[in-house]
């Protein structure tokens, strides 16, 4: 089982220069946050808001303009660091590789032998449902499969802190939730933190133990939710007095950010 | 599909017929035009000349290295000018008109130069042919999904290992059909360079046929090459579905 983690950013901000030089567009604005080791942290707010941008900032693919983020006490700018795992919303499966080969990918060349790879991406698979399937090209799966092929991608590197950047965004309904179910599971399994990027109110409030929800451009956080659910935690969720609670404080500081954002 | 099939097949069998029946009937001179049938024999006893055969084989091989440096040169090309913007915004002017330039007329320079032989052949022939693939691997490079590209950074690929793991298999159906049409214009310079000025091969020995007035052996060898030709885009077009599926 992997580590657990802590994340904390101190005042970041960033700006995007507007092409051709005409401005530019203020994306996050003195966000601050702690997100403790072992945590399942999910991220709201209006479109536009900087969500992306900040889980860019978070995995070390955009160094942040201003302020400082840090992983395990280490700082993140622009570089991916060891023990950070991306899954994002668009489908990044390899379609010229077998299932087999797209979970292996990031494990070449990183000096494992063959048997520890294949013991990693074998238990991947297991664990994502996916061992039928490991000579399969993506094109041959489902949407959903296809994702569960990234997230066992990312899983096989045994990251301390999972990204997920709208996971589901292009799933299904029924399809989302049971793809929520195996991301708790795979949370509680692995002890790894977890920050999820989602549109979905029910989706945050059924999975996180926190919420945090931003406001409209430039990102900040205006509130953080805990939900205090149990670690072991099912769809019973659903039908609990909590949940409508939870969602309906959600939607009453998510409303008019939303509003905001559509300039009304 | 099925009905497609018996519609393709109907039309080649009439085809083959017709053409067939004005030759046998003599409503074309056997100068200008001889029987399919007659053009099948030409072609067996081509493929039984030495002679013949060996000027198949330079002419396949000068196409194939043709082809084998004109992909090298596309895809290295194509990934330059899609690295470095600058490159390509100075190239694209040249670019969108390099098929309209008179290439075939640097012919004799390239003889001059580079002497007589297969040499300015090839030359000529990878001037026609890289750009097909240059133009394929820059469309595909700018097809690829920038989650790609993010993918890379997590997995912490170098530059090096992001080219040749991920941007080169991405656009792999794109350079193939590039390739494929590189296929194309290598046999149309090479066959024409022979046909004109050079000594060997079967563009020489199409002209030399014609030139003699063997008029079925000369059909015979354009059968013959005919046949080589599309059992060659078959065997690409095959490839080409196969990375196109995994692709899709």
């Amino acid at each position: 089982m992997a580590a657990s983690a802590s994340v904390v950013l101190d005042g970041v901000g960033h700006v995007f220069p507007v092409a051709g030089g005409r401005g530019a567009v203020r994306a996050l604005e003195q966000v601050s946050l702690t997100i403790a080791g072992g945590e399942f942290f999910a991220i709201i707010g209006p479109s536009g808001c900087g969500k992306s941008t900040l889980l860019d900032i978070l995995a070390g693919l955009l160094a942040p303009g201003e302020g400082r983020v840090t992983f395990d006490g280490a700082e993140i700018r622009g570089t991916v660091p060891d023990g950070i795992g991306v899954v994002f919303q668009d489908d990044a499966s390899f379609p010229w590789l077998s299932v087999w080969d797209n979970v292996a990918f990031g494990l070449r060349g990183r000096g494992l032998d063959k048997s520890e790879i294949a013991g990693r991406v074998g238990a991947a698979l297991d664990f994502m449902g996916l061992k039928e399937f490991a000579r399969h090209r993506p094109a041959q799966l489902s949407g959903g499969m296809r994702q569960r092929v990234c997230i066992a991608r990312t899983l096989v590197l045994r990251p301390r802190l999972f990204l997920l950047d709208e996971p589901f965004a292009a799933l299904d309904q029924q399809t989302r939730l049971l793809m929520g179910y195996e991301l708790l599971r795979l949370w509680r399994e692995t002890g790894a933190t977890v920050v999820l990027v989602t549109h979905s109110l029910d989706e945050a409030a059924m999975l996180a133990d926190r919420i945090g929800v931003m406001s409209s451009r430039p990102g900040r956080f205006i509130e953080t939710v805990a939900t205090e659910w149990p670690r072991e935690r099912s769809s019973q969720i659903l039908t609990d007095p909590r949940f409508g609670d939870v969602t309906s404080r959600l939607w009453e500081k998510l409303r008019a950010e939303s509003l905001r954002a559509m300039g009304r | 599909m099925i009905r497609a099939r018996w519609i393709q097949l109907g039309t080649a069998v009439v085809a083959v017929g017709a053409l067939e029946l004005i030759c046998r009937l003599g409503w074309v001179r056997p100068t200008t035009l001889v029987p399919l049938s007659a053009m099948v024999q030409a072609a067996i006893a081509a493929a039984q000349d030495p002679d013949t055969l060996a000027d198949f084989g330079l002419t396949l091989s000068t196409v194939a290295i043709v082809v084998a440096i004109a992909a090298v040169l596309g895809v290295v090309g194509g990934v330059a000018l899609h690295a470095v913007p600058r490159w390509r915004r100075a190239a694209e002017p040249f670019i969108a008109t390099y098929y309209a330039l008179p290439l075939f007329a640097l012919y004799p320079l390239l003889v001059v130069v580079l002497g007589v032989g297969t040499t300015p052949i090839i030359a000529t022939g990878v001037l026609y042919a890289m750009m097909s693939v240059a133009m394929a691997t820059l469309a595909g490079l700018d097809r690829i999904p920038a989650v790609y590209r993010k993918a890379a950074r997590v997995n912490r690929l170098g530059r090096v290992a992001t080219v040749t793991r991920i941007l080169v298999p991405a656009c792999a159906p794109d350079i193939a059909g590039g390739i494929a049409l590189s296929v194309s214009y290598a046999f149309v310079a090479v066959i024409a360079s022979e046909f004109l000025l050079a000594s060997h091969g079967i563009g020489h020995a199409i002209a030399d046929a014609y030139e003699t007035f063997q008029t079925q052996r000369m059909y015979g060898l354009m059968l013959g090459l005919g046949v080589c030709v599309v059992a060659i885009n078959l065997g690409m077009a095959r490839v080409r579905a196969h990375l196109t599926t995994g692709a899709a």
